[in-house]
């Protein structure tokens, strides 16, 4: 009689790491290709395809890009507050609310600001609107304890309803025939673009706001003390750090961090506020940030890798008429053996004899 | 320490990836131009972005049928399902690259096209629903409000309650301009009738769509009409023993003993009329708004509950609006008991483009700028 047990190990390499997500990349896609033969498409072909139109088309670079952006800012948002054992499920939230910052600045100078002073505008009003989403979740969390996931995810629902009132109501564009759209913002509002292609400067933004957040988590007194605190509440209590405090600050922080991806994605590609602006990047951010395990610069890699799974997706809707719930379906594969191998990081599979 | 020669190795493993990225990227930048020389227009490639899953048996299904009749006269199609619209313009240059006309078929991926339209001079965009054109970019749609005049017709016969209830997707003058002309057609029989409207502010959202037609039915409605895209507030509202109409295709399917008829979309004419000017170098920019003469806007075939001498009268009058008899004449009065139109006056296209107001009859509000 055998039985498996799994066995905590000592070290967990970036060597193990990089080969255990490897194998589940592998491992998805070949579960994923028997599906495909099921439905009788030939599994190379289709991997193929997506290799030769996401990475060997210069359009499918700039949708890489334009995806990786908005992803890179709430992966690190929820990846943040996860450093110090808080769930930030309320990321889509503090999108919406930085959509909604940019776009009354938008709305209201567009029209009498250069580029140089709205830009720097719209950023601190959806700073300041993602901070003040997250600053309510953090204050109960802080003060009385309440659960933040269950807070900060109801927040998301009211950010929402927010965004939904004033589109369908006074900042409805009077020419839309009644269609719950704001009017176009001004050119002066739209983020510059890089090296000629639709790519948005938001790209760097996610980028630098990711080294510095490293920076701040491996330099400075305050990562030291999100460590300690994230790793036991309690030894942080006694070495005197002020966790209230704490909780207050990083919880506000990666608030407005997700609302600074709201403001990139009206300015940098609708130019515009509209219903479901978001298509779910909060949630995603919790994606990536589990994967990346609240690492900063695993953040980079696994928002890019989310864009990839995304486009990649829609490349095959189009080149092999698949439907889109054979995608999502190809999609929840692949992340449920990236995510559910990671154990395997942690943990050795024992196989032993009764 | 470990820790510590972990992290650096992440980063160069970032950095050398960053490096490989900006390499491919200016590969593909120089092959780019290689690409964009356009095969010459023998065969047409087309291409169509939706809004829902074509499976959603209303909306986007209707479009679906009208490009499987353009694949049926061997024409090559392809097509993207449930596009976003805050995602589409992704979607909607991504088709430009290969194809050689693009429907867009919703209101929301109007400035999306028309952004890609400008990318893209050698293609053709036609945008559903919307009223923005270009060089290469026009818009169609459906006189559908003289279909849903008619539709209100059969309602307001079998309605023995006098109050029928519709589904509001969302409050655009598209959608305000089909529940007027329903209403109207209900008036046309019944000119005490009402018509409540409970909005969803969704196109496809089965779940709130039982929801809001739970409400009106407890609220005396005895006939169900939806503007929205599923049909499960038919089969709710079957389970009910309360009839219904449906939208955008033939929902008996989903109702058999209950769906009286729909106002229903065949836009496989207009498709291959787009696609035929297109390829014979006809095609101009402009907006193409074709009724029920055309055929492109009708009724599907009336349920065995429709009485006959109903099924002539309603087809009498779908002879008359074809022959140019108005849906929208005055005199008509609005819900606020205010004049809309003065006696022996019409709307022109562009105020029925625009329409921002309910008539009287019309239970429920719409939203204020």
């Amino acid at each position: 009689m055998y039985y498996f047990t799994f066995e905590k190990r000592l070290h967990s390499s970036f060597k193990i790491r990089t080969s255990i997500t490897l194998t589940s990349i592998l491992t998805a896609l070949i579960i994923g290709g028997i599906f495909f033969l099921i439905i009788g498409i030939n599994p190379i072909a289709v991997y193929k395809s997506v290799v030769t139109n996401v990475f060997f088309n210069t359009y499918a670079w700039e949708d890489l890009f334009l995806k990786t952006s908005p992803l890179l800012l709430t992966g690190i948002s929820v990846a943040l507050a996860a450093n110090l054992k808080i769930w930030n499920i309320g990321a889509d939230g503090q999108f919406y609310m930085g959509t909604l910052g940019a776009t009354w600045v938008a709305l209201n100078y567009g029209g009498a600001l250069s580029s140089t002073s709205i830009i720097p505008l719209m950023f601190l009003a959806a700073v300041l609107a993602g901070s003040l989403w997250a600053l309510l979740p953090a204050l109960f969390r802080a003060q009385f304890g309440v659960n933040e996931i269950i807070t900060t995810l109801l927040m998301n629902y009211i950010a929402i309803s927010w965004v939904d009132y004033l589109i369908f109501g006074s900042w409805r564009d009077p020419k839309s025939n009644n269609f719950p759209v704001t009017p176009e913002f001004s050119e002066s509002t739209y983020l510059p673009t890089l090296l000629n292609s639709s790519v948005h400067a938001g790209l760097l933004v996610g980028v630098v706001i990711i080294l510095l957040i490293y920076f701040i988590l491996k330099k400075t007194k305050l990562g030291v003390q999100i460590t300690i605190t994230g790793d036991n509440p309690d030894a942080g209590l006694y070495s005197g750090i002020n966790i209230k405090r704490l909780i207050v600050i990083i919880l506000v922080l990666s608030g407005g961090i997700a609302g600074v991806a709201g403001m990139l994605e009206v300015t940098g590609v609708q130019h515009r506020l509209q219903q479901n602006i978001s298509l779910g990047y909060g949630y995603t951010g919790i994606i990536i940030a589990w994967l990346a395990r609240n690492h900063p610069l695993g953040v980079i890699f696994y928002a890019f890798f989310m864009a990839v799974v995304f486009v990649g997706g829609e490349n095959l809707q189009i080149v092999f008429g698949l439907p889109k719930a054979m995608i999502d379906l190809f999609q929840g594969i692949i992340l449920f053996c990236v995510l559910g191998m990671e154990i395997f990081a942690e943990y050795r599979l024992k196989i032993k004899r009764v | 320490m470990a820790q510590k020669s972990s992290s650096n190795r992440i980063l160069i493993l970032v950095i050398v990836l960053a490096i490989a990225l900006i390499a491919v990227y200016y590969f593909s930048q120089s092959a780019k131009d290689q690409t964009e020389l356009k095969s010459d227009k023998k065969d047409l490639k087309v291409a169509y972005v939706y809004v829902g899953p074509v499976g959603d048996g209303g909306w986007t299904y209707a479009h679906d049928l009208g490009r499987k009749h353009l694949e049926s006269k061997g024409i090559k199609t392809t097509f993207v399902e449930s596009v976003p619209e805050a995602d589409s313009y992704r979607t909607i240059r991504n088709l430009a690259q290969n194809n050689d006309i693009i429907f867009t078929t919703s209101f929301g991926f109007m400035d999306p096209t028309l952004k890609t339209a400008e990318e893209f001079p050698n293609v053709t965009f036609m945008h559903c629903s919307g009223f923005k054109t270009s060089k290469n970019m026009g818009n169609y749609f459906g006189r559908m409000y003289q279909a849903k005049y008619l539709a209100g017709m059969v309602a307001g016969a079998m309605s023995k309650t006098n109050r029928i209830g519709v589904i509001g997707s969302h409050p655009i003058s598209e959608i305000i301009r089909h529940i007027n002309a329903f209403t109207l057609g209900v008036q046309a029989i019944k000119p005490d009738a009402e018509v409540q409207v409970l909005w969803i502010n969704s196109w496809f959202d089965p779940a709130k769509e039982v929801e809001a037609t739970n409400s009106l039915i407890d609220n005396g409605a005895d006939i169900i009409a939806i503007t929205t895209d599923s049909a499960a507030p038919l089969q709710t509202a079957a389970k009910k023993g309360v009839l219904s109409i449906g939208n955008d295709s033939d929902m008996t399917k989903y109702a058999p003993d209950h769906h009286l008829t729909a106002a229903i979309f065949n836009w496989g004419v207009i498709y291959e009329d787009i696609y035929n000017k297109v390829k014979d170098g006809t095609w101009k920019p402009g907006s193409d708004w074709w009724g029920l003469e055309t055929g492109l806007v009708g009724l599907s075939p009336f349920s065995k509950l429709v009485p006959e001498d109903l099924q002539n009268k309603v087809n009498a009058k779908r002879e008359e609006i074809g022959k140019g008899l108005k849906v929208f004449q005055g005199p008509i009065t609005k819900q606020d008991g205010s004049i809309a139109l003065e006696a022996g006056k019409t709307h022109t296209d562009q105020e029925l483009l625009s329409m921002n107001y309910f008539v009287k009859g019309v239970i429920g509000d719409l939203p204020k700028n």
